[in-house]
């Protein structure tokens, strides 16, 4: 896949000097979530290899949201395991899940899920909030590099709420690397976005492919064409599997 | 070890009170910087806040001016009652005595004869006996008989123009609506019930205005002893008028024309004299009792007031807690989305908790200070209020004790936020990311 020239060029290289913990593989084995009577997801078995980038598409309510939410512990399943490397969130109590979250992993929301009211820094570096003391100032000062290789130099201290969708994505992008995560799990990210807008953000996350795994619900076709790997979900199961 | 002041001991009550409120922020808050969060929310929600805040404020406010200008009230009245060390009356009671005496209350007492006041002059260690008359007024203003000496007792010299010294002046306190020249014709009677002309032909004429003396006897006018009798057609106690046949004003009066008069204001040179005269004076056929010791008594059955008061105000404060809580709740309703955020990205619970309760933290803390400053600024209309309604000036000011309301308030309403903190930190177990 040829290399765009985006603002995240640099980047990767970035990324790869803020804490790295390496990108992490996925192992899912008979996985099921049933709620209501119904089983919802039914994945029997699913391997990821590290620093993938996996995009999941499906008809509405074919359980895509419901597998982000599982692979990143906000759900819990009724019975499987869920392996990022080592972990297996599904047999970890709930703080612990919260804890692999704050430490792993990023998120991406198709309506960016920013405080509107705050800068893009504060939106960016939200995880120092909660950090440990001696992490903030790092948590920070990554926040603010991302900040400025997403091409958002000038807009640390400008409200979000002035923010036009493109550059809100892109803070919110900036927010879940923050961390330095291992995985970073996206729903539908380009698609309150514009063409321009939605190739932009879809090169930026394939470029940060290798450093990190990432999990992505998309239903664009441009997001889908840097996947690495694409699976089709349907009631519930993954009905194709193909390495794009 | 040595013994605390009261201001060390008033300030460590207050630091006591406010302690558990600040331990438990420091409990919650402990190794986070929820504070962006906490003011995008606080931005988001602007007038809600505001409106908390402001109920929380008029709740203090409240409750500290209530307190702060009942004991203004003590001390103001107190004050007035300062210059009488003893008051002599006919039998009766010693409040109304004291009323109408000390806060120049219209009231209608039994007079003491002239064998009795010249006992009462005569009483050992007694330096000043001065008769006083009331039950008439001037524009509203009571107008009130005694002598040059008990008027210098009182506020001392004039401080505009001079003591009276003749029947037909009077001077006036420092806040009677009137001044040094001016004409006063009295009417016969006070309130309402005064009747205009009634001593036609005794006008008076101002000669002084005395320095404010905080008392009720600031509003009156003051008119030698004699003039009262004259008005009202007695004899004066001087039958046979001075050497050169003027009509004297002031002791000594002759006995058997001495037409009584309601009270006898007494000083006295020491202490142990005030209670000699005390002692000697109070019979079946005269009292003498100390107006201060009937005031504490009324301040007494005031601090029961003060107490039932202070319940009302802590009942209405404990109401507006709840409300403001529940409304808390309801406001943290308003941020799930954001709640949802945070438990998504993996913050601690913790952490969640950090938030609500820094965000009603904040509106406590910022409603107690304009509560406080609410207070202020309201203390001086009260005050006026007050001292315009009672006749004598109050002065109210924060003091420790409604430092240590404040203290109390915004502890009691620190530690009660935790409970809509730790619902919806409860509420956030379970949450996902679409």
């Amino acid at each position: 896949m040829p290399v765009p020239d985006t603002a995240l060029a640099d980047g990767v290289l970035a990324a790869r000097t803020l804490p790295d913990r390496g990108a992490l593989p996925l192992s899912v084995s008979g996985l099921r979530v049933v709620a209501g009577g119904r089983t919802i997801l039914d994945v029997p078995s699913l391997e990821v290899a590290a620093g993938a980038l996996v995009v999941l598409r499906g008809a509405s309510g074919a359980g895509k949201s419901t597998a982000l939410n599982v692979l990143s512990g906000n759900m819990a399943a009724q019975a499987g395991r869920v392996r990022w490397g080592a972990t297996d969130i599904a047999a970890l109590p709930p703080s612990g899940r919260r804890r692999f979250r704050r430490e792993r992993l990023g998120l991406l929301f198709q309506d960016y899920r920013l405080f509107a009211e705050l800068g893009a820094l504060d939106n960016a570096a939200l995880p120092a909030a909660w950090a440990p003391a001696p992490r903030r100032a790092g948590l920070r000062a990554t926040a603010r590099a991302s900040l400025d290789r997403l091409g958002l130099a000038d807009a640390a201290r400008r409200p979000v709420a002035v923010m036009s969708g493109g550059e809100r994505q892109r803070v919110a992008m900036a927010r879940a690397l923050s961390t330095g995560p291992a995985v970073i799990l996206a729903d539908e990210p380009t698609a309150s976005l514009d063409r321009e807008n939605a190739d932009r953000l879809a090169d930026d996350l394939a470029l940060l492919a290798g450093a990190h795994t990432l999990v992505v619900v998309s239903h664009d076709p441009a997001m889908q064409a840097r996947a690495t790997r694409l699976l089709t979900l349907a009631d519930g199961r993954i009905v194709d599997d193909s390495d794009a | 070890m040595p013994e605390l002041s009261t201001a060390t001991q008033d300030a460590l009550v207050a630091l006591a009170l406010i302690l558990p409120g600040l331990v438990c922020g420091a409990l919650v808050m402990r190794g986070y910087r929820p504070w962006p969060v906490i003011a995008a929310m606080l931005r988001r929600a602007a007038g809600t806040a505001v409106l908390f805040a402001a109920l929380i404020a008029v709740a203090l406010a409240l409750g500290l001016i209530l307190t702060a200008q009942e004991r203004g009230l003590r001390q103001a009245s107190a004050r007035a009652a300062d210059p009488f060390d003893v008051i002599v009356a006919a039998p009766g009671s010693e409040t109304t005595a004291m009323l109408a005496s000390v806060f120049l209350q219209p009231a209608d007492l039994p007079l003491l004869t002239g064998a009795q006041f010249a006992e009462v002059a005569a009483t050992p260690g007694v330096t000043l006996a001065a008769p006083l008359g009331f039950g008439d007024s001037a524009d509203g203003a009571p107008v009130v008989g005694t002598t040059a000496a008990f008027v210098s007792h009182l506020a001392g010299p004039p401080a505009e123009g001079r003591p009276f010294a003749a029947r037909a002046e009077a001077v006036v306190g420092a806040l009677a609506p009137f001044a040094p020249g001016d004409e006063i014709e009295p009417a016969h009677g006070v309130g309402e019930a005064a009747e205009d002309h009634a001593h036609e032909g005794h006008n008076l004429t101002v000669v002084g205005r005395l320095a404010p003396t905080g008392g009720p006897w600031d509003h009156a006018v003051i008119v030698p002893v004699e003039t009262l009798w004259d008005m009202h057609g007695l004899p004066d106690g001087h039958p046979q008028g001075d050497a050169d046949g003027n009509r004297p004003i002031g002791p000594p009066w002759d006995t058997a024309s001495f037409p009584g008069v309601p009270a006898v204001a007494v000083d006295t040179d020491q202490l142990a004299a005030a209670y000699g005269v005390r002692a000697a004076l109070s019979r079946p056929d005269i009292m003498a009792f100390f107006p201060g010791a009937v005031l504490a008594q009324l301040h007494a059955v005031l601090g029961d007031a003060r107490a039932a008061l202070s319940v009302m105000a802590l009942a209405s404060q404990a109401l507006v807690t709840v409300a403001v809580l529940a409304g808390l709740a309801l406001v943290m309703a308003l941020f799930a989305d954001q709640f949802a955020l945070l438990a998504a990205m993996g913050a601690p619970l913790r952490f969640t908790l950090a938030v609500s309760w820094g965000f009603a933290a904040i509106l406590i803390l910022g409603g107690a200070a304009l509560g406080v400053a609410l207070a202020l600024a309201g203390m001086g209309a009260a005050s006026q209020i007050l001292s315009e309604r009672l006749g004598f000036a109050v002065h109210a000011r924060l003091g420790w004790p409604e430092a240590h309301m404040t203290a109390a308030f915004v502890t009691l309403m620190l530690v009660a936020a935790l409970v809509p903190a730790i619902a919806r930190m409860r509420g956030q177990r379970r949450s996902g990311i679409a």
